[in-house]
């Protein structure tokens, strides 16, 4: 009995390795992790130029690690044992009150949110047509009372001001105020980065009313569901209970017809794409996620809009139509010809600029404006 | 390759302790050669070639330092030859830039940067083979005729990368023969797993703390987050390094060799003398043994006694990196401890043992300053910072969110340190121990899994050496 216990802690290390090494065997590789939105490294080729460079030891590497057994399992573990240890802060993700997840928002690269801010001023300063710019400020911001102090949040009302300061040709809408009047309500997504159905109503409100039109009343709810994890519990590991609810207002029949521009066809789409509602990012449900160009014809009259924008827009857009006779959507990450060219040949009346304040420090695609 | 990888884990281990036991015990250390140089050459395939270079060097020179024992003259060239190509290789991958570098700075001289990838594990890997023809011409350890068995002693993958540095001497006899048991093997893997859960848990964790607060501009700072940034690196640096020595030792009973210790819980070090007793021992002892005792240790004059401490621990400090601070850390022990050969020592000895640690712990942490922060303004900031001299505040939000954050950690971090841990465990009854052992086996290896998956933040801090 003595000699067989003698045993014991080799055998278990030895059977926990060779159970996992087994495991990844037969569990068969994925192309795609949903709960992580990426494509997962497949299988390098073998090649001796390879080897000796050092790239097939790197992506073999890179390979095992991403297609490894049971990983959301594994993640998720380690989120937990995170905050057994009391952390409020894992992976970057702020954890705060009420389940509430939030990404942390340390102070952006100045040189990078200044070159944003220049570009959006010549845009709307060489523009024929009057230039919206308006600026998001997120769940981090407005929900900081919920959240762990971290002594390294940036403010996003400081940075929004200097942009605002920065960019004298375009007109403002102050979503930074409409949104703070209602920062009581559920205006964000408690496990996702982007504001609810109810947080994009009043920036609607502020950006129209800057416009000049008269904001029409908060629509009732006609689709709801429920168990949305977002982009923050992704990258936390943690799924705290049954996640947010993602609810639709404005009917799809409000816009006529809907056609995106995508890999240079034109393909008919919708307001909505309610088959998304089923797939792990729920809010790909709005405008079924990012594309290059989208082109929204509806039923009013009214001037033609151009609305150059990040993914916070895409739950704004249904409340629009109401105003505008065409939208049309541009995401600069995808969009990269001339704009100034599609506004003279679509005869575009008025442009807006929307972005969340996280995005607008950060991106590296808002010069394409100026092409 | 590290051994905190799932790859390492859970594809080379089970492969390499499969086919090691599975072949018979004359061609283990063959087996041991071949799965060395994979594990060596998984991050940087050419570099291969000059571990062969070094491994042959060594070969050759210790074969003929046998031959010519009886020719005084001889076999001086040749270790003087050896030695000098051992170091010239040394320097050439490691402090070459360096020199370069600052050589450029004299007017009139510019000397190309060559901007070469440091073989990973060099400094480790050159002391080792070099010590085993100089243990030869001693008589310490016997010429070794079998190229192979020279190979596996100079890769053997556990301590190639990081240590413990082995003398030919100690394992001389466990390369002819040595004794597999499941005993041995599992204590290696609680050693192991003792050493995994050290570095993935405890030095990955707090090591976040110190990243944050190095990124950070000296103007933001305030004095409590310099002083919690520098007790971080201090245990980010410990267990680190003392994790890996124990993966190393762990690995090497589970091939059946016994390796020195590395670390005896250095920061219960009551001096500085007791400290280097403790850090990075099997280090100070390749330096005692191969530099300062030839010099005349301290059976000499006090003056050539204070030339080899300072000798000594300069070549220390230049041995962790090419830069000016690791040459100032370095330095910065010698003073010390020749402050505590004069006088220091006696006193510290009779002053109650809280006096003798505090005085460690400060002058310790101090010289992780210097150790960490490469760049010589940063350095006299950072430290002035820590002692109010820049009109910092005393504490701020970051601050007290990163003692919120870190604390139950920095808690663990403490306990851990010390010998109290082990000590409550062993008061457990055998019957009972047998038990929870592997217990405590599989859910530490379950919880460091989890964080390798989680993570791509694994750096290992002794890479650079």
């Amino acid at each position: 009995m003595k000699t067989a216990k003698r045993f014991l802690p080799a055998l278990v290390l030895l059977l926990f390795v060779v159970t996992v090494f087994a495991a990844n065997l037969i569990v068969p590789d994925r192309d795609f992790s949903e709960k992580e939105n990426r494509k997962l490294a497949v299988s390098p080729e073998f090649t001796f130029k390879a080897l000796f460079s050092g790239d097939f030891t790197a992506d073999f590497e890179t390979y095992i690690t991403d297609q490894f057994f049971a990983r959301d399992f594994w993640v998720g573990l380690k989120a937990k044992c995170e905050r057994l240890l009391g952390k409020n802060h894992i992976n970057g993700v702020l954890i705060g009150k009420d389940r509430l997840l939030v990404s942390e928002f340390p102070a952006p690269d100045p040189a990078r949110f200044a070159a944003n801010a220049e570009c959006v001023e010549q845009f709307a300063a060489n523009a024929e047509i009057p230039v919206y710019f308006t600026l998001v400020p997120g769940a981090v911001e407005l929900w900081a009372d919920r959240l762990p102090n971290t002594g390294r949040t940036a403010s996003q009302a400081e940075i929004i001001a200097e942009a605002y300061a920065a960019t004298p040709s375009a007109i403002h809408a102050d979503t930074y105020a409409a949104l703070s009047l209602h920062a009581d309500e559920e205006i964000y997504y408690v496990t996702d980065h982007h504001w609810t159905t109810l947080g994009a109503y009043y920036g609607y409100d502020a950006l129209v009313s800057a416009m000049g039109y008269t904001p029409q009343a908060l629509p009732g709810v006609w689709s709801e569901t429920e168990g949305f994890f977002g982009t923050a519990a992704s990258a936390c590991g943690l799924e705290p209970g049954r996640g947010d609810t993602v609810s639709l207002r404005v009917p799809e029949s409000a816009a006529q017809s809907v056609s995106v521009f995508s890999e240079g066809q034109w393909t008919p789409g919708s307001l909505y794409k309610l088959e998304n509602l089923g797939v792990r990012d729920k809010y790909t449900v709005f405008l079924g996620g990012n594309d290059p160009l989208t082109v929204i014809k509806t039923k009013s009259t009214g001037p033609k809009l151009l609305l150059l924008k990040d993914s916070y827009a895409n739950s704004e857009i249904p409340y629009l139509c109401g105003h505008f006779s065409e939208i049309h959507v541009v995401d600069l990450r995808y969009y990269k010809n001339s704009i100034s060219a599609y506004i003279a040949e679509n005869a575009i009346d008025v442009a807006v600029v929307s972005y969340s304040v996280a995005n607008f420090s950060e991106d590296t695609n808002i010069y394409f404006l100026t092409r | 390759m590290i051994f905190s990888s799932i790859l390492f884990m859970f594809i080379y281990l089970p492969v390499t302790l499969a086919v090691y036991y599975f072949v018979p015990l004359k061609a283990r250390n063959a087996v041991l050669l071949a799965v060395s140089l994979i594990f060596y050459g998984w991050g940087e395939p050419v570099y291969v070639f000059l571990m062969l270079a070094s491994i042959t060097l060594n070969y050759i020179a210790g074969l003929l330092v046998e031959k010519y024992r009886s020719e005084t003259k001889k076999v001086r060239l040749i270790l003087g030859l050896t030695v000098a190509l051992n170091l010239a290789g040394l320097f050439f991958f490691k402090y070459y830039d360096f020199f370069a570098a600052n050589l450029s700075k004299i007017p009139g001289l510019t000397v190309p940067k060559l901007g070469l990838e440091l073989p990973i594990g060099i400094s480790f890997y050159t002391f080792q083979a070099m010590s085993y023809p100089i243990d030869v011409w001693r008589r310490d350890g016997n010429v070794q005729k079998n190229y192979v068995t020279f190979g596996a002693f100079v890769t053997l993958f556990p301590q190639l990368i990081a240590g413990p540095i082995i003398r030919y001497k100690d394992v001389d006899d466990q390369l002819k023969s040595r004794r597999h048991s499941w005993g041995k093997f599992s204590s290696g893997a609680s050693r192991f797993t003792v050493g995994l859960c050290k570095k993935v848990l405890l030095a990955n964790g707090i090591g976040r703390l110190w990243d944050s607060v190095a990124a950070t501009d000296l103007g933001e700072l305030s004095v409590m987050s310099a002083i919690l940034g520098v007790l971080a690196f201090s245990f980010q640096i410990y267990f680190d390094f003392s994790g890996y020595s124990d993966m190393a030792i762990g690995l090497g009973k589970m091939l059946g060799f016994e390796f020195l210790e590395n670390f005896n819980y250095p920061y219960i070090a009551k001096s500085i003398t007791d400290f280097w007793r403790r850090w990075h021992i099997s280090l100070s002892v390749w330096f005692r043994d191969y530099v300062y005792i030839p010099l005349g240790g301290n059976r000499c004059s006090p003056f050539k006694h204070y030339r080899n401490i300072f000798i000594v621990w300069a070549l220390t400090g230049f041995w962790h990196g090419a830069s000016w601070n690791y040459l100032l850390w370095g330095i910065y022990f010698a003073v010390l401890l020749m402050i505590e050969k004069a006088f220091l020592l006696k006193p510290l000895q009779k002053a109650p043992s809280w006096v003798g640690r505090v005085y460690t712990l400060f002058l310790v942490a101090i010289s992780w300053c210097i150790f960490a922060i490469e760049d010589t303004p940063r350095l006299l900031g950072y430290l002035g910072l820590m002692f109010g001299l820049r009109g910092a505040p005393f504490a701020d939000m970051a601050f007290l969110h990163d003692l919120r954050t870190y604390g139950a950690l920095l808690v663990v971090l403490c306990l851990a340190s010390t010998p109290l841990l082990k000590n409550l465990y062993n008061r457990i009854p055998p019957r009972i121990r047998v038990w929870t052992t592997p217990g405590l086996i599989v859910v530490g290896l379950i919880v460091c899994t989890a964080y390798l998956v989680d993570s791509t933040y694994n750096p290992f801090l002794y890479f650079r050496f």
